[in-house]
């Protein structure tokens, strides 16, 4: 990778200048800096924010942008509130030395496919949160232009009644060939699908069929895997092909609701 | 630009690129018992502690370590030997070539585990910790009884 300018500002207001009014561009995690052929006029480093920070804020869990893959996995908040879904979703990001380096809002920044975080966050209706910008739903972020010059400051994420994770993967710490998140809250199921191999998208037939109902029968689980294949687009990459994909999607979707339920 | 940072307890001042990679400037500044492999943060070979912390550092733009901590291999060089005696002892150091990333890994993965209470050989959680760091050579196996014997020993 190459960088013209370094910047590490000490302040949101400094790194917000530097980002939004000065075009340049955040370094949050970094963990693609080894691989990129990238030419970086103006890298502004955001590691000297203090957005490492997992808290609570009421019901909501709230995220900096910071934040490591690892410190998600294994943060006891995180375990207390939403259960084994951190730890079970993350704990395949390649090995600790790179969990230890990824950070959310490089995950969410990036929109990358392959990501088991934004599945996670997007099943949950987490907000993102930019800077001096109003917070939006995930779901509108990751549908926004990759143009817009934004500082993601921090994810906040809303209580649920039930969460569950399900992965196929090659091996153990391989991307995922599909990755499925479900999660009821007040307002009923969300069901989120991703690896797809492009970035996680919503099942809003899924999770129509499935309602508000905490416990939906056996009939309506399975036409909720049926649908979220056919609602979203699959694709072909060196893992899988789209009508493996398309197979695997009602299977895995049936085990993350199996796995949610009461 | 310049980086300053502590690195096995010394203090370092070395010129870099702003976009070189923490593995190389280490390297270059003679720390060569880091060593690189893959160049993609997926096998484990280049880690070092930052601020005590396990990362692959050939994942890491070394500016970000400018006032931090580095811990290499020889840092921890006391440790490193006597858990390198047991995975001798197993057969385990093969062609050696992943020992160094393999090992620090191992010993920060010794302090987590001590700080979070778990003493002794949790075989999953062994598996888990060091998913990513991989062996061409040995399958693994002889790595699991060397740490099952190491970690018993600490556990006293």
């Amino acid at each position: 990778m190459e960088i013209k300018h370094y910047h590490r500002p000490e302040s949101l207001n400094e790194a917000y200048d530097l980002v939004v009014k000065q075009g340049g561009q955040p370094l949050g995690g970094g963990a693609w800096s080894a691989t990129t052929s990238a030419k970086m006029t103006s890298a502004v480093d955001l590691s000297a924010l203090g957005l490492e920070y997992i808290r609570a804020e009421g019901d909501s869990v709230v995220l900096g942008a910071m934040a490591t893959a690892r410190a998600l996995e294994t943060s006891k908040l995180l375990a207390d509130r939403y259960g084994s879904l951190f730890s079970n979703a993350l704990a395949h990001i390649a090995g600790v030395q790179i969990r230890n380096v990824v950070s959310v809002g490089g995950s969410v920044a990036g929109r990358y496919g392959f990501s088991e975080l934004l599945v996670v966050l997007l099943a949950l209706d987490a907000r993102v949160v930019c800077y001096k910008e109003p917070a939006c739903s995930l779901e509108d972020f990751l549908r926004s232009p990759r143009s817009s010059a934004v500082l993601i400051e921090k994810i906040v994420l809303p209580p649920v009644e039930a969460a569950a994770y399900q992965s196929l993967r090659i091996a153990y710490n391989d991307f995922p060939v599909l990755s499925v998140c479900v999660s009821r809250g007040v307002a009923g199921w969300r069901v989120a699908v991703g690896a797809r191999p492009q970035a996680a998208r919503l099942a809003l037939k899924a999770a129509e069929i499935l309602g508000g109902r905490p416990k939906p029968d056996k009939d309506a689980i399975v036409q909720a895997g049926a649908l979220a294949a056919q609602e979203l687009t699959f694709g072909d990459d060196i893992r899988a092909s789209s009508t493996y994909r398309r197979s695997i999607c009602p299977v895995l979707v049936k085990r993350a609701l199996e796995e949610a339920l009461p | 630009m310049t980086l300053s940072c502590t690195v096995n307890a010394k203090a370092v001042t070395v010129e870099c690129e702003p976009g070189d990679i923490l593995a190389d400037v280490l390297r270059n500044a003679g720390f060569t018992e880091v060593k690189k492999a893959c160049g993609t943060g997926n096998c484990g070979l280049c880690t070092v502690l930052l601020d005590g912390v396990p990362v692959a550092s050939c994942s890491v733009v070394a500016a970000r370590a400018q006032g931090r901590t580095i811990t290499t291999i020889q840092g921890m060089a006391k440790e490193a030997e006597e858990l390198g005696a047991y995975i001798a002892a197993e057969g385990a150091e093969q062609c050696g070539y992943c020992s160094p990333g393999f090992v620090l890994t191992a010993l920060a993965m010794e302090k987590e585990f001590r700080d979070q209470g778990i003493r002794g050989f949790d075989r999953a959680a062994v598996k888990h910790y060091l998913a990513g760091n991989l062996c061409r050579c040995s399958g693994y196996q002889g790595h699991l009884r060397a740490l099952e014997k190491y970690l018993e020993a600490q556990r006293g």
